[in-house]
């Protein structure tokens, strides 16, 4: 022990002077077996328990950022240093050490400032570090990243960063070319390189590559013929809006956007796990698409769809459509057994960054977790300021279905509820005037007959006051109790004497009581009707916590049920009706039974210290902890994340110190037909004692000092009963210093109808108000949608910042990083609420002032209608990803889009399916056009399309005449063949034909993708993908060529064509089928070559050619032909 | 290093989709031959370096998927013997948290160590044919282990990926993705990156085997040893004729759509592909049909063995000798499934599922090497066994180990890698790689350098950024190339 000399035991012995000897001699003896502690396990000791709290306790004042009195704490050579108050950390000697001084408020300076001591186990800690000698790990000091210099950054690419303006039209060449605004740009821009647009496809081929992009199927003959014979001059419009209106138009463009939010309705990994009722968010999104609602409002349900005061609701069915659209946060990939928690919740965060800032900014916003961004103008902790939004919301099922019905009856409850406790309260109180105003007189005839000796049981049987008074002899709670010690004495110093004692021991218990919650954290007190902190889904717990002298209305035979004594957050058996509804998935793991959907309650996130939660509760509940937000509960480790109460009022422990989880929320769901009162949720190192504080009266009642004491404690009893009474009818209680005493006499006097009789008339009046509060209640009741769907969804919390983290390394957190959107927006301010702050990101994100998010979507679209975006990195604006072709035209469309369309996406692509842009054919113009564009990024032709996976499926349907329109439902199962296999495979196999649904009904297996789908580039589901491959390989031939569902298909197409009686001749037949798959005619050579097939096929059957085997073989053979699958 | 993605260089759209088109062109490849010219063009592109000659064409990789217990294969510790039973935290000091968190006592080998061939490597008689037991030839004296591989995930998702992708998590090409992307394939029938499913499918999925943002033509194609080989591979048609009838229909409907459209590139590549698909409806079922080898390798494979899982991965193992035959650059072979999806995760009952497992692979393993070797193919195919992870040298519970990820073995053979060495060690537990670490980065660089790829070039740019099998890390290790 080289650091210890003469001086260190006297201070240590001073230091722990309360503590008997011999412990002191084994703690110096421990401490040496502590300095053996290998390096190793130094490190782990630092970064577990030292590290986290100087991060989350210190470092927003005194690290990087912050030097508040010049002192830094986020290195060593900062903390060893001698600063005001001497040096912060001595190594090896913790009672010089200041921070060890602070931390336990020995002198003036006490940390952390303003906030209560921390935990004597942290303090222990970082004593037990120090004596150690203050390891900490061969680091550099934290620097702001010289080489980051945000200006710099942003003016690298400013055009990024500064909002859209409408842009001059600019000149061009040919004046009759230009259809709408888009075209100038365009035609400007390839004058400006000496070129011409190439011809204007024929209207076929425009509609048919209409019609694809708009609604993802190939177009009937029918519809083609009747556009082309349309000679009205608005017949594009017509056609435009045709398609615009169809509900298949909802189905083509959900799916783009699902590309997007790596839609899955599994977690994949392992087993695959199910992400219950996940579907419901395709739905809102197909509705979404094609009720046309506004952009900003799509976005804003995205990211506060929870949050919005006035949700959108379902025109026919009342339900809150926005709040599903925050479900998109958890359909990413979860792990079902992380050992590490925390690391695992930082993968998940990543990921929702990811996506959230790819989608709506175009930005890559998670390349900044270990570092700030490369190359853009978004720092390491802009990141960490978008993971706080995260972090700061938590998952739920909600019953999206019911719950903005059932609000306004929640509220109807609340009023009828306060309004009939009012009136109890008032006519009971009233009618209690006479007997309380008797009660003097009463108690004095009373301690006279109790102090005639020899009296017996029999002479009191009538006589209630003085059976109360004998009763309270060894009742120490009860309010006659230092009345009844007193009557006994024979002299006033005796009273005296007793009293003295009796109050002595009334204040140790109060003490007692006071004590229990020495050193433990509050993480939720839900005593006082503080509103703040109080979270639930649902209405269970009605609209605050109930305070202490609540009236609790009763049954009709017993109306007034009594006053609250314990404060809670209580459960209204109103909604035990509850229900959901049974075909309703169940959540994965060990959750699927907690039915906590509308009946939860949400304690605020803390930080874990201890990692012992404790419950002051009474009743029934399923618990579960969200311990790093740890949701998958199917792992053998984090099982406790779970756990199950049903008990008197005690104090409940959920030991989460096995998970190692770093912050945590409870979640109490509620149990139909059984209580629940929450009284405190704290954490603590040990179970808090549960003493009853005694009442104030009592301690007030020993010490009164009159010469006679008796009649002076009569007195005083009969003043403090009167008191409380009238409090009752002022329906004052809250408002009284003692609120728990004044409610405790209260049910005193409600539950001894023989000392505080009240009339028949008011007995009566009082049953006939519980009544119609019952028979209000029962209409309600009624009223409630009881049976409900749920969704995934976001659930809001308290505000919680995520620290940053040292080179994104989770057991290294530095200083915390306030919520906001990235610093460089132009409008980025950060949050100020208590909750998520999810409203005012999802505000900053539509914010005209945001230069990116109308950029982003107009881009996106573009993308969709020609194959190739204005910026081609549709995901990425920044310095890695492309710089826009035509950036003037992107800003005009941006700027027009968020005023003159009003965000519609409809009236977007309207405008640029009616361009001449879109008319060009495909035809290269000129061998010059092709050298000089070769990408054709100056779009001076349309680019050759190949169809996406799912409208070749489900044109193959089409054509077939097996495409079911059915929409919305549940997921069709897929089909598992010999190479759909694995692990957690689902345990139906679905369709082979899917039951002809469109394939964005087709289930969403993370690990059990259609392989027809995969051959044609569906993106694997894991982050945005907003611009998917388009690939070119042999396997999409074979598939083709002897994909089942193809071969089947073909079979029911040629079995239509062949019985149809308009289609009477070979010719007929084939050019019908010519024009069904291709969208064109076929000319005489093409007819010819057929005709030649269906010979051949004839002859190889050995059969005419009517024979369904011949027509089988050709259809199949036509999805093979490239004009199918490719668009012009 | 930036080697921007195909899509966006000065290379034309029409050469990038031939290339891709063809499908087993090499893309890479066409770059480095077309560096100079974009160099020029944008100074942001580099050559892959290709200052070291391939020593390896192809790839073979036996994944050994639950992880296979390096401390009762091929990482002796007589220290487990000797404190057997013992509380581990005792004697081994302090444990890193587990999956199951439910530690028992040290736990020795139940199969016996001895030093084998002329090398005398240490190894156990897990597998009597790769070691030599009982009087068979066995192969030590071809195979290089290595006791110190590390990885950074315990559970077998992540670490699935990370083996396979160099990334924990889904999304990221695969290796075989990685080396096909480099050097496309010298089959043009064939696709260059096989996976031979045995019957298990690893934890995470064919995602294991995915192209990530790679094009998907990299992406590994799932042939199954039993039943049908690939989606779609059979014919609807079994009558050639038919098959003829309706593909000239499909050529002459092709043929006059070009002449209307004029010359697309998509459009060309996809008639290109249309043919090779024809093509592989036959040449892969010829790669499949073991029939017409002699009875002296099907014997020497176990191809009929008494044991249905031995004889599956004969037949895998000997279809991968047909595969590099035929310049297929990188195969992987999928265990048996020996009992349901335990694979080599022996949580519990240890000996019973590792000799099953063992009794798998065994065999067809040691034969296929001596049968490359016998061939002339050994040097210039690199043989890689081994799992994800290891177990803990601590019993979970009674008689299983945990996962293990801080020290476990794997070997390597032929491909240009030095024989009948062993590299690294463990701590005298195994548990804890102490001697010449190798992370799964390295192990990537060594077979993308065996290759002749150096793994700091071959990069491809996705989501902003130039991104590469072994991220920012790997080092080749040079003391195990010959």
């Amino acid at each position: 022990m080289p650091h210890r000399n003469d001086n260190f035991y006297i201070r240590t012995f001073r230091f722990i002077h309360c503590i008997p000897r011999a412990i002191v001699v084994l703690a110096l003896i421990s401490s040496t077996l502590t300095d053996s502690l290998r390096a190793e396990e130094k490190a782990d000791f630092f970064e577990k328990k030292i590290r986290p709290v100087l991060a989350i306790h210190c470092f927003s004042c005194h690290g990087l950022n912050k030097q508040e009195s010049e002192l830094r704490l986020d290195h060593i050579s900062f903390l060893t240093k001698k600063g005001f108050y001497g040096n912060p950390v001595i190594p090896g000697k913790p009672e010089q050490s200041t921070i060890i001084s602070a931390m336990k408020h020995l002198d003036d300076l006490q940390m952390p400032e303003g906030k209560p001591k921390l935990p004597a186990t942290v303090i222990a800690d970082f004593q037990k570090w120090i004596t150690d000698g203050a390891y900490w790990p061969n680091e550099p000091v934290a620097k702001g990243d010289s080489s980051f210099n945000l200006t710099e950054r942003i003016e690298r690419l400013p055009w990024i960063w500064q909002h859209p303006k409408p842009q001059p039209l600019p000149d061009y060449s040919d004046s009759n070319w230009p259809e709408n605004e888009i075209d100038h740009f365009i035609l400007a821009k390839l004058d400006e390189h000496h070129l011409q647009p190439t011809e204007f496809t024929d209207r076929p081929t425009w509609y048919r590559r209409l019609h694809i992009a708009l609604l993802g199927i190939v177009p009937t003959p029918k519809q083609i013929e009747e556009f082309e014979n349309d000679s009205r001059p608005d017949a594009r419009e017509i056609a435009v809006d045709a398609l615009l209106a169809s509900p298949r138009f909802g189905e083509r463009w959900a799916r783009h956007w699902m590309d997007l939010m790596r839609y899955s309705e599994t977690r994949g990994h392992e087993s695959d796990f199910l992400i219950a009722n996940a579907w419901h968010y395709r739905n809102y999104l197909i509705d979404a698409f094609n009720s046309g609602i506004p952009y900003d409002q799509f976005v804003k349900e995205h990211i506060a769809g929870d949050l919005l005061t006035q949700p959108r609701l379902d025109p026919v069915t009342g339900a809150n459509q926005s709040v599903v659209a925050t479900g998109w946060a958890f359909l990413g990939e979860e792990v079902h057994a992380p050992v590490n928690i925390r690391q695992d919740e930082c993968d998940r965060t990543d990921n929702k960054i990811d996506v959230l800032s790819k989608s709506f900014l175009g930005l890559t916003v998670a390349c900044a977790r270990c570092h700030d961004h490369k190359f853009d103008a978004i720092t390491q902790q802009d990141y960490y300021a978008l993971s706080g939004f995260i972090l700061s919301s938590s998952f739920r099922q909600v019953r999206f279905e019911t719950a903005e019905h059932n609000r306004n009856i929640s509220q109807a409850y609340e009023v009828a509820k306060a309004s009939y406790k009012k009136d109890l309260a008032s006519r009971f109180s009233a009618a209690l005037t006479p007997s309380v105003n008797r009660m003097r007189e009463e108690l004095v005839a009373a301690v006279d007959v109790l102090k005639n000796k020899g009296l017996q049981d029999s002479d009191i049987k009538d006589q209630p006051w003085v059976a109360e008074i004998r009763a309270a002899r060894n009742d120490t709670a009860h309010i006659f109790h230092p009345l009844a010690i007193a009557i006994e004495q024979p002299t006033q110093d005796e009273i005296r004497q007793q009293l003295d004692a009796l109050a002595k021991a009334y204040e140790q218990q109060n003490d007692l009581a006071t004590a229990a919650l020495d050193g433990v954290e509050i993480i939720a007190d839900y005593r006082n009707g503080e509103t703040d902190g109080f979270m639930q889904d649902g209405y269970t717990f009605g609209s605050m916590p109930e305070r202490v002298g609540e009236l609790v209305i009763g049954s009709p035979e017993k109306p007034i049920a009594g006053i609250i004594e314990h404060g809670a957050a209580i459960k209204d058996p109103f909604w035990d009706v509850l229900q959901l509804h049974p075909a309703n998935e169940k959540d994965s793991g060990n959750l699927q039974a907690f039915a906590r959907a509308g009946r939860m309650l949400r304690t605020p996130k803390t930080t874990l210290d201890s990692g012992r939660i404790f419950y002051l509760v009474s009743g029934a509940a399923e618990v579960y902890a969200g311990a790093d937000s740890y949701l998958m509960v199917a792992g053998p480790i984090h099982k406790n994340v779970r756990a199950k109460f049903d008990t008197k009022r005690a104090w409940v422990e959920q030991n989460l110190t096995k998970t190692d989880a770093h912050r945590a929320h409870v979640e109490f769901g509620a149990i139909p037909g059984k209580p629940l009162r929450v009284e405190l949720v704290v954490q603590a190192e040990k179970k808090p004692a549960l003493v009853a504080r005694p009442s104030s009266f009592l301690i007030d009642a020993c010490r009164i000092n009159e010469t006679n004491i008796s009649v002076a404690l009569i007195n005083f009893i009969a003043m403090r009963t009167q008191q409380s009474v009238t409090l009752l009818a002022d329906n004052a209680l809250a408002q009284s210093d003692h609120p728990a005493d004044d409610a405790s006499i209260l049910n005193w006097i409600i539950n001894k109808p023989e000392l505080f009789p009240v009339t028949d008339q008011t007995k009566n009046e009082l049953v006939s108000l519980a009544n119609e509060f019952q028979q209000q209640t029962d209409k309600l009741v009624l009223q409630l949608k009881i049976q409900s769907r749920t969704a995934v969804s976001l659930m809001d919390g308290n505000g919680v910042n995520e620290n940053v983290l040292n080179r994104g390394n989770p057991q290294q957190p530095t200083h915390e990083a306030p919520r906001m959107i990235p610093t460089a927006f132009p409008h980025a301010t950060p949050v100020e609420t208590n909750g998520s702050g999810r409203m005012h990101l999802a505000n900053q994100i539509v914010d005209e002032q945001n230069p990116l998010t109308a950029r982003v979507i107009v881009n996106r679209v573009w993308h969709h209608m020609f194959g190739q975006g204005i910026v081609r990195s549709v995901d990425n604006f920044g310095f890695l990803g492309q710089r826009p072709s035509h950036p003037e035209l992107l800003d005009h469309l941006a700027w027009q889009f968020m005023h003159d369309d009003q965000w519609d996406i409809k009236r977007l692509i309207r405008r640029i399916a009616l361009s001449s842009t879109f008319r060009l054919s495909s035809q290269p113009s000129s061998t010059k056009a092709e050298m000089i564009d070769p990408e054709n990024t100056l779009l001076h032709r349309a680019s050759v399309k190949r169809m996406e996976a799912e409208a070749i499926r489900d044109s193959v349907l089409a054509v077939s005449g097996q495409l079911n329109l059915q929409m919305h439902g549940a997921p069709v199962p897929v089909q598992l063949t010999e190479f759909v296999v694995g692990r957690g495979a689902p345990s139906k196999s679905g369709p082979l034909d899917g039951n002809g649904r469109r394939s964005i009904y087709i289930a969403v297996r993370r690990n059990f993708l259609p392989t027809l789908m995969t051959t044609f580039d569906f993106p694997i589901p894991f982050t945005t993908r907003g611009n998917r491959n388009v690939t070119n390989v042999p396997a999409q031939s074979l598939a083709l060529m002897n994909d089942p569902l193809i071969y089947q298909q073909a079979l029911k197409w040629a079995e239509a064509i062949s019985h149809s009686k308009e289609l009477d001749t070979t010719d007929a037949k084939v050019q019908e089928m010519h024009k069904r798959l291709y969208g064109k005619a076929a000319n005489e050579v093409v007819i010819n070559n057929c005709k030649q097939v269906l010979q051949s096929l004839a002859d190889f059957h050995n059969t005419d050619s009517n024979d369904i085997k011949v027509w089988h073989d050709f259809a199949h053979a036509l999805f093979s032909a490239n004009d199918f699958i490719y668009i012009y | 290093m930036l080697t921007p993605a195909p899509t966006h260089t000065g290379m034309s759209r029409r050469d990038f989709l031939r290339n891709a088109g063809a499908g087993l062109g090499s893309i890479a490849l066409a770059h480095m031959l077309a560096s100079d010219e974009l160099n020029a063009a944008d100074g942001s592109l580099n050559v892959i370096s290709t200052d070291f000659s391939a020593k390896a064409k192809s790839v073979i990789f036996l994944f050994m998927e639950g992880a296979v217990s390096q401390i009762d294969s091929w990482d002796y510790k007589p220290d487990l013997i000797k404190y057997n039973g013992k509380d581990p935290r005792q004697t081994i000091g302090k444990l890193e948290k587990t999956q199951f968190d439910s530690i028992g006592t040290v736990l020795q080998s139940p199969w016996q160590f001895k030093q084998r061939g002329e090398s005398g490597n240490w190894a156990s008689n897990l597998f009597p044919h790769i070691v030599g037991d009982n009087g068979l030839q066995g192969v030590m004296d071809e195979i290089c282990i290595i006791n110190s591989l590390t990885s950074k995930f315990p559970e077998h998702t992540s670490a699935n990926y990370f083996l396979h992708s160099g990334h924990g998590v889904q999304g990221r090409p695969s290796m075989g993705a990685w080396v096909t992307y480099g050097l496309g394939s010298e089959n043009n029938d064939l696709p260059g990156f096989l996976v031979l499913n045995g019957g298990q499918i690893p934890s995470g999925g064919l995602d294991n085997f995915s192209s990530g943002f790679l094009p998907a033509v990299y992406q590994g194609s799932l042939l199954n040893a039993n039943g049908t080989p690939l989606a779609n591979v059979n014919p609807n048609e079994k009558d050639l004729q038919l098959q003829q009838i309706k593909r000239g229909l499909v050529r002459k409907l092709n043929a006059h759509s070009l002449q209307t459209t004029g010359s697309v590139d998509a459009l060309e590549s996809a008639i290109e592909n249309y043919e090779l698909a024809a093509r592989m409806q036959v040449a892969i079922p010829e790669l499949m049909d073991i029939s017409g080898e002699t009875e002296e390798t099907h014997n020497l494979y176990g191809v009929n063995s008494k044991n249905g899982h031995t004889k599956t991965f004969a037949r895998q193992c000997l279809i991968a000798r047909r595969m590099v035959e035929r310049g297929v650059r990188f195969v992987e072979l999928l265990i048996p499934m020996t009992n349901g999806y335990s694979r080599w995760d022996a949580h519990g009952d240890l000996t019973g599922n590792h000799n099953r497992n063992a009794a798998a692979v065994d065999q067809p393993t040691a034969a296929l090497i001596l049968d490359l070797k016998r061939r002339g193919l050994l040097d210039e195919t690199l043989i890689v066994f081994g799992s994800e992870f290891g177990r803990t040298p601590f019993a979970q519970g009674r008689d299983g180990r945990d996962h293990n990820e801080y020290g476990f073995s794997m070997w390597l053979a032929g491909g240009g890698v030095k024989q009948g060495i062993t590299y690294g060690a463990t701590d005298n537990w195994g548990y804890k790689a102490v001697e010449n670490p190798v992370e799964m980065h390295d192990l990537h660089a060594t077979i993308l350098y065996l290759l002749g790829l150096n793994h700091t070039n071959l990069t491809y740019r996705f989501s902003g950024r130039d991104i590469r099998l072994t991220d920012v890390h790997g080092d080749v290790i040079h003391d195990i190339i010959a």
